[in-house]
């Protein structure tokens, strides 16, 4: 047989190896044709290395109606007359056929079989896909065998799991040593992929690494390389996408000039990043590409799409005090940005409530009441400038900014919402009353930085999806489950939402909630949460409003 | 030289024959030299292979009456759990009419061979909240739980009493937070804490001495949420017998059973433990990761009791989490939601760490914890049980139980 026959092969039977039971599924209730399966079967018992599309069929039909048994005997039968060694390895496929078997008896739960049987399949599973290994030590059969009998073992959760999980490596990389025209990487690239859909991702990764450096040594083009990244993230795979992409950069950093090197890094970390459009976003591995931007070509290459992207990317990722850093850079660096009077606004919130240095939130905030040139952004400001005087008790102050903010609304319709807030200070502080609860309490935990007050509280993970959002499109605030040590007995919380809460009015009792703005802008949102009278911990989000 | 013996033999014969005359109680724990623990019943080795019972049948909710089922499920339980493997059953709580409990228990005993562990709440879910400062509170608990052993204690299917279930999580005042004028002065939430755990321990002693004087022949466990507060529990309760706890850890208990011998060196019973059997990431019922926990969870169980040496020995078995799915839990206000199986989830806990990348992380399915789940197919007025994978891992693993995961070779075919 001819290697590219036997290529060809391989390629027929991997396809239909694990994703034949979703094939199968939908292929639903058909009755097999027993004559089909007569003369699929005579076909192949004639010329079994040369029947590969009469192959698949037979399996497929045999798997659709979940006879393993039938399809076992007949590879037996093919065993006893025609081939062997590592040309059409029917170890492997005997093992294959019991490894679905199984899952199929979980699935139908029928554990009658399951449990009566289910010894007897797994170890003929374990007897002939090491019989395969040992046979082919370095065909790829070897290590698509392996890789199911490492998956019945962890399934089993038995001793030898670990050692048979050992075994797959030590195959994958004695494969990845062969010449590699006589390679077939994808099935180096599929264990990868099984490996971490099975929650082993440092050895995913480390297979991922051995595929793409196969990759690169196959001299493939640095532009194959890209298009195989992109591919990779188009499908879902972000850890391969992200290795193959490492590997490019490595690639282009000596060869591009630095120009193309920050345009092209820039495409790449944006496909990441927060600010992007990217489908799959990884966080985390955006700030490494612009980690890599930077300390290849300095700040300077940092444009004030990309800063602000790198800053804005910080603040999602929750590292606060590095978005402030990369908020800062674009301050300084492009005073004249359109995105000045947002970014200020945002320094100013992370400072004051999050960050705890309440003086250079409040210059932030007074920057952008001073520019003027952004009327939502100023009454905001004015609104947190205010609030924090009328906390601090610096109530003439705090008055004269809110009845400032009126002025500028100047009844406007679509601020009525934030009107009402506003003139509910207003009549706190003329009644001399506290603040509304919540907010207070938001304040209290809040404002007063170093150790946060009472012995259980801490940040809490509060999100809201989507981040960026326009006017009247619908947004969602949820809060993370705080690990209390309550056992299975739910914690009596109490969730005080506070902030600009749009068109809701989230009660106690829930840790999340939905809404909606009609005015475009930087939207705090702000929770404590209560276990008893003590606060729990506290959280605060923004949302991005466009028109 | 002879009359002194003669004295010593006549003097000693009444306290040695009144010694030898005296029954050694039915149900007793022995300490064995090496500090090991062992729990015996008629003077023999019992090992707890324990499942919670609540059969609430699709469409009742917690309130619902199944001692009386004219049903009689327990019989159709008890025949699976006893071909399962499982010799003792534990009920939280027992109800208004004694008689409909006493036959639960004895067709259990006598039909099946499982004992029974019976609990009192200690008026746990009292309304507004569990005055365990207020004398008057504490001897309206006392009265109930006495009158509960006086009741019960003659049965021959009864193995044990627990005191309380996670009662202690309400020191920190995150459930059912309870004070007094003396505690809510003080301003230190840790220090409201410890007083309320000296409070309650000393409580729980009160009734455990008290059943002692009623009942010598069953052991009496302080029933405890974890490991939390036991530091304060040994201090003042030296007529506890042994703690029953309730830990959900995921696969694994860790260093708990280690923990315990440093905290409170009692006996352990974990009274309540397990994995439930839905999805909430992927939305979808998981036999597999369900038995895979609990075959891990008891592997570790025996891995500590006497006499593998390897572990602490200081278990003497476990109950786990539950024998049915109630379809009751996750909305108990809603009679309506009663008739559905929720998926939804009321916690999160990230040990369950299969699904915790679900919506907020609330991962806890309360409705998917049976080993068997309910059919809305009836037999004889019982929802008809549908043995989970679990249900059959366990049957095969109690009959060899392995001590260790490395232990666990594969099994030869049949």
């Amino acid at each position: 047989m001819t290697k590219q026959k036997q290529r060809l092969l391989f390629i027929l039977f991997s396809a239909f190896s694990f994703q034949l039971s979703a094939f199968c599924s939908q292929l639903g209730a058909q009755e097999p044709d027993s004559t089909k399966l007569e003369q699929l079967e005579q076909q192949i018992l004639a010329n079994p290395q040369e029947s590969a599309p009469a192959w698949e069929e037979l399996s497929v039909l045999y798997f659709s109606q979940g006879r393993y048994n039938q399809l076992v005997d007949f590879l037996r039968k093919l065993e006893g007359v025609a081939v062997s060694g590592c040309e059409l390895p029917l170890g492997y496929h005997i093992g294959l056929c019991r490894y679905h078997q199984l899952r199929y008896l979980e699935e139908t739960r029928n554990w009658q079989e399951y449990f009566d049987r289910g010894n007897f399949y797994r170890e003929e599973l374990f007897q002939e896909t090491l019989k395969t290994v040992s046979l082919c030590p370095e065909s790829p059969w070897a290590i698509k065998a392996q890789v199911i009998n490492w998956l019945e073992h962890k399934a089993q959760n038995d001793s030898l799991g670990k050692e048979a999980l050992d075994k797959l490596i030590s195959l994958i990389n004695t494969y990845v040593k062969q010449e590699v025209e006589v390679l077939n990487l994808e099935v180096i690239k599929e264990a990868a992929d099984v490996l971490q859909r099975e929650e082993e991702p440092a050895l995913a990764r480390a297979v991922y690494n051995l595929y793409v450096n196969r990759l690169d040594g196959a001299k493939t083009a640095k532009e194959e390389l890209r298009l195989a990244a992109e591919s990779a993230l188009e499908s879902g795979n972000i850890s391969l996408a992200e290795i193959v992409y490492e590997r490019y950069i490595n690639g282009i950093k000596g060869s591009f000039s630095k120009e193309a090197l920050v345009k092209e890094l820039s495409v790449i970390a944006e496909q990441f990043s927060a600010a992007g459009s990217g489908r799959f976003k990884d966080m985390a591995y955006a700030e490494k590409i612009f980690t890599i931007l930077e300390d290849s070509c300095g700040t300077g290459c940092f444009n004030e799409e990309l800063q602000y992207s790198r800053a804005y990317n910080l603040q999602r990722l929750k590292d606060y005090s590095k978005a402030v850093q990369e908020y800062e850079k674009l301050v300084k660096n492009f005073p004249a940005s359109l995105r000045i009077n947002e970014v200020e606004f945002k320094l100013g919130a992370l400072y004051t409530y999050i960050i705890f240095q309440k003086e250079k939130g409040l210059n932030y905030w007074q920057k952008v009441i001073e520019r003027d040139s952004d009327l939502i952004l100023v009454v905001e400001s004015l609104y947190h400038k205010a609030l924090i005087n009328q906390y601090g008790e610096y109530l003439t102050q705090a008055l004269a900014d809110y009845s400032r903010i009126l002025e500028l609304i100047n009844n406007n319709p679509d601020f009525k919402e934030f009107t009402e807030r506003v003139q509910r200070r207003q009549k706190e502080i003329q009644e001399s009353k506290p603040i509304e609860y919540n907010l207070k309490t938001f304040l209290d935990v809040s404002l007063k930085g170093g150790e946060p007050p009472g012995a259980q509280t801490a940040a809490l993970d509060l999100s809201v999806e989507p981040f960026k959002t326009t006017i009247a499109q619908g947004v969602k605030f949820s809060l993370s489950q705080p690990q209390a040590m309550t056992g299975c007995l739910v914690p009596e919380l109490t969730y005080l939402w506070s902030g600009d809460l749009g068109s809701a009015h989230p009660v106690v009792m829930t840790p999340e909630f939905s809404t909606d703005y009609q005015v475009r802008g930087v939207k705090v949102v702000n929770v404590v949460v209560l276990a008893g009278l003590e606060p729990a911990g506290s959280a605060l989000e923004m949302v991005d409003v466009d028109d | 030289m002879r009359k002194l013996i003669f004295f010593l033999i006549v003097g000693l014969l009444p306290l040695t024959l009144g010694m030898a005359s005296r029954p050694l109680p039915e149900v007793r724990i022995r300490k064995l030299k090496n500090n090991a623990y062992q729990l015996l019943v008629k003077n023999k080795p019992y090992f707890i292979k324990g499942v919670c019972y609540s059969p609430v049948p699709i469409g009742q909710g917690h309130e619902y009456d199944f001692w009386s089922d004219p049903g009689e499920p327990w019989k159709i339980d008890g025949k699976l759990m006893q071909e399962m493997g499982i010799n003792t059953v534990r009920f939280y709580q027992l109800p208004g009419n004694p008689e409909s409990a006493k036959k639960v228990i004895n067709d259990l005993y006598q039909l099946y061979g499982i004992r029974s562990i019976l609990g009192n709440w200690l008026g746990f879910w009292e309304y507004p909240c569990p005055r365990y400062a207020d004398k008057d509170f504490q001897e309206k608990v006392k009265k109930d739980v006495l009158d509960m052993v006086r009741t019960y204690k003659d049965e021959p299917g009864v193995l044990l009493w627990i005191l309380g279930n996670e009662n202690n999580y309400s020191f920190s005042e995150r459930v059912n937070p309870w004070g007094s004028p003396e505690i809510d002065a003080i301003t230190d939430v840790r220090k409201r804490c410890d007083i309320r755990a000296g409070i309650y321990y000393s409580f729980v002693n009160e009734l455990a001495r008290e059943i002692h004087l009623i009942d010598s022949q069953h052991p009496v466990a302080l029933g405890n949420g974890e490991l939390i507060s036991l530091d304060a529990a040994n201090q003042v309760c030296p007529d506890i017998d042994l703690v029953a706890l309730i830990v959900y850890r995921g696969k694994t208990f860790g260093n708990l059973f280690k923990s315990l011998r440093a905290t409170f060196d009692k006996p352990l019973l974990i009274s309540e433990f397990g994995a439930d059997s839905y999805d909430a990431y992927l939305k979808k019922e998981d036999q597999n990761a369900q038995a895979l926990f609990l075959e891990s969870q008891w592997r570790e169980i025996f891995k500590h009791s006497y006499p593998n040496k390897e572990g602490a020995q200081n278990c003497v078995g476990a109950t786990m989490f539950e024998w049915t799915d109630e379809w009751w839990k996750h909305d108990e206000a809603s009679p309506e939601s009663w008739k559905i199986q929720d998926t939804e989830s009321n916690w999160s806990n990230g040990s369950y760490y299969f699904d915790i990348k679900a919506e907020r992380n609330m991962n806890m399915n309360e409705e998917w914890f049976g080993i068997a789940a309910l059919s809305q197919e009836r037999d004889n007025g019982n929802n008809k049980r549908v043995l989970r994978k679990a249900y059959y891992i366990l049957r095969d693993y109690w009959k060899n139980p392995v001590l260790n995961h490395k232990d666990k070779k594969r099994v030869k075919p049949k």
